[in-house]
Parts: C-alpha cells; sequence; structure tokens
C-alpha cells in the first residue's frame, strides 16, 4: 500500500506530510515534524515518555498509527512552551521544584499534568498520581514531580 | 503492511482476514512489526453508549475511558485498568481480547452475562463474553441491583492483576487466576445458598493460575479464596 498524505493540526498549526502504513504518530511527530519533545521510551505504550494530547485527551503517541487519525489536533510539549522564551507554569514549577533529574521522562509528565489541570485546575495529591499513573520516571523522582505539579496548579490559580 | 480504515461495517465485515482488526491499539500495536496489516476499526462509527430502561448497549470501539465516565457502577473497576493514557485510547470491544492477567473489563462483563453483538463470515449473531470473534459491534448488558469488584494489584495504580473478582451478587466471574477470565460456577451455587465462606473457598476450583511477573501461580491460589470473600461483602 502507497503512503498517504497525512493532515494532522499539531500545535495550532496545519501540518501536512507523508507516512508510510503502519507509522506511529510519535514516528511523525519525531521524525518527519522534528518535534522531539515526546520521546520513545519503550514503544509499547507502558512508560508513558511518549504522552501527546490527541484531540485534546492525553494518549501514548507510540499506539497510534497517524493514519487513523488523519485530520485531528495533536498538541506536544513544544506547544505549551510559550513562544517568546520563557517557560509554561508547569515546566516552570517542574524546574523551581528540581522535578527533573534526568529528563527524560519529564515532557511526559507535563503533558499528562497539562491534560489533568485542563480537566480539574484544583487536583488533589490522588488526582495528580492518577494522572500520571502511565508514565514512569526511571530515577524515580515521583515525590518531586507529584509536589511540582501541584504547585503548578496553586501558580495557575492564584495568576 | 497495510494499514486498512474502513468507514462503514460493512467495509470492515470485507475486510476480515486482510488484518489484524484495530481498536485502540494498546495490546495490538506493541506487537507490530512490518509485515502486519492492520484494519482500523477507529472510523467505522462503533462508538457510543446506549441506555434503554437498565440495559446499556455499548458500542465496541467505546474507549474505557468513556465508559468509566458514564456508567458508573464500573467506574471503580476501569479505574484499577492501566492509566488514564491508555484508558483513553483502549476500547471496551479490544477489552475482550486482552490477555490474561489483563481484561478486567471483560472479567465484569462475564459476571454481567454481557451479550456480545459479532459479525463474521456466517453472519451477525449474538454470543457471549468467551465467544466472541470476528468483528464486536456491540455489548449489551443489564445494569445490575448489586455489584461487587475486586482486584489486587502490585501497586494501585497501573498494574496487571492478581486477581480480580466480578459479581452482580448471582453469577461470580474472576480475572487474573487463568488463561481466560472464568465463572466460579461451584462458588456461585454456595452464594445461592447464601454461604459467603463456602462460595470463596469453592472458587479455587475455578482458578488455573500462572506464574507471572505480577504474582506466582501458588500466591493466586492462596490468596483467591480471601479476596472473593471481601469483594461479595462489599457491594459497590
Amino acid at each position: 500500500m502507497p503512503s498517504s498524505v497525512i493532515e494532522l493540526e499539531v500545535n495550532g498549526a496545519e501540518e501536512e506530510f507523508v507516512a508510510k502504513p503502519g507509522t506511529t504518530l510519535l514516528s511523525a511527530l519525531r521524525d518527519t515534524l522534528g518535534l522531539t519533545a515526546a520521546k520513545r521510551g519503550c514503544g509499547v505504550g507502558t512508560c508513558g515518555t511518549c504522552t501527546c494530547l490527541l484531540d485534546g485527551d492525553p494518549v501514548m503517541s507510540c499506539l497510534v498509527p497517524v493514519e487513523t487519525i488523519n485530520g485531528s489536533s495533536v498538541k506536544t510539549l513544544e506547544g505549551v512552551t510559550p513562544s517568546d522564551g520563557t517557560l509554561s507554569p508547569i515546566q516552570q514549577a517542574f524546574l523551581d521544584g528540581f522535578a527533573t533529574q534526568c529528563g527524560f521522562c519529564t515532557p511526559g509528565m507535563i503533558m499528562a499534568a497539562e491534560a489533568l489541570l485542563a480537566e480539574n485546575p484544583t487536583p488533589t495529591r490522588a488526582d495528580v498520581v492518577r494522572a500520571i499513573s502511565g508514565n514512569v520516571c526511571r530515577c524515580t523522582g515521583y515525590e518531586s514531580i507529584i509536589r511540582a505539579i501541584l504547585d503548578a496548579a496553586d501558580r495557575i490559580n492564584h495568576a | 503492511m497495510k494499514v486498512h480504515l474502513p468507514e462503514t461495517v460493512d467495509e470492515a465485515v470485507g475486510l476480515l482476514g486482510a488484518g489484524v482488526l484495530l481498536a485502540g491499539g494498546t495490546s495490538v500495536m506493541p506487537h507490530v512489526d512490518p509485515t502486519t496489516s492492520l484494519v482500523s476499526l477507529r472510523r467505522v462509527g462503533l462508538s457510543g453508549i446506549e441506555r434503554d430502561g437498565d440495559t446499556l448497549t455499548i458500542g465496541a470501539a467505546t474507549t474505557l475511558a468513556r465508559v468509566g465516565r458514564e456508567v458508573a457502577f464500573l467506574h471503580d473497576a476501569i479505574e484499577s485498568i492501566a492509566s488514564p493514557t491508555i484508558r483513553n485510547l483502549a476500547t471496551i470491544g479490544g477489552n475482550l481480547f486482552a490477555r490474561q492477567p489483563h481484561g478486567d473489563l471483560a472479567v465484569c462483563l462475564l459476571a454481567l452475562d454481557a451479550r456480545v453483538s459479532i459479525i463474521d463470515a456466517d453472519g451477525a449473531r449474538e454470543v457471549g463474553v468467551l465467544e466472541a470473534e470476528g468483528l464486536v459491534t456491540a455489548i449489551r448488558f443489564d445494569v445490575p441491583q448489586r455489584w461487587y469488584y475486586t482486584k489486587a494489584m502490585r501497586r494501585r495504580q497501573n498494574s496487571g492483576s492478581i486477581v480480580t473478582v466480578a459479581s452482580d451478587g448471582t453469577r461470580i466471574a474472576l480475572g487474573g487466576v487463568a488463561p481466560r477470565p472464568v465463572r466460579a460456577t461451584a462458588a456461585e451455587a454456595a452464594l445461592a445458598e447464601g454461604d459467603v465462606a463456602k462460595a470463596a473457598e469453592l472458587s479455587v476450583e475455578a482458578a488455573d493460575p500462572s506464574d507471572d511477573a505480577y504474582a506466582s501461580a501458588w500466591y493466586r491460589r492462596r490468596v483467591l479464596p480471601v479476596h472473593v470473600r471481601r469483594a461479595l461483602t462489599h457491594a459497590i
């Protein structure tokens, strides 16, 4: 089967590109569009480093063949980061709270947190734990990540 | 490799055999290689929840996240499955084919005696949860008067099952303790006589557990009666 032309709205911009059959959303983002924030950790949907928002919902982008979501809207960490060189409230809270160690899980953690705070601006600790339960931090820095997400919620609510 | 994108049920049925059926992809995609063709159900329009009195009919491609939001008595069971990022993709129809010790929703559907609408080369018909094959289009069940569910896991979130117990107070279905979800019929007979302790004890007769990364077969067999007893004494 020939490659297909895929149209996606990625971080607010219309993108059109050609994808071979079976190309995952993650591969399209990283290898075709050059958006490398989403990471390929396990490639089988268990680590969460590839977490992106698909039509607003956080999903494992390594599990989604991009042909099947033609016409959808996708948001990655690049779309969260302000274009003026500053950081988003969640990014700033991660930085201030030393919630990144090696940093590999950070883009996925922040996208999971983005989805949580969009749906629930005043999460409890249990809500945060649930939201990042698909995201592995191999440095085991979960406590500082959980605190940073709660801190980000506070900052956004008091901004 | 091909990825077929049928837009109607008829088109999808015509493509049976042309590739692996793909709904949410959470079980299929980890095993895809360049020789695997796929038949994606994403555009077939099998998603949705219909209520008719106490009877629910759920489209096969409805995500677990949506089932958890809209079907209150299944909320706890859905929350016990994987993570939100997986539940936003994984579907109720796909869960029927999840390999144990996953597929906790299938365990619930077995306890509910859910009817599964399928289409294959022999045409369209309704079968039981364990007989599902071909293209699943919808799953129908009655909201139970009582509902019992418990899942023993290695951690509170995102773990395969050590033991899963689902019951409507009459039927008892088990997960984590056999190659597929199973009904504990001897335990059901004891439960019908009101003897929860005996039901718990007899539940082991339905078990054929395996060793895996979550628990040993010995451990599963050992704790199964405990979890059956706990499940049956705490209605959700």
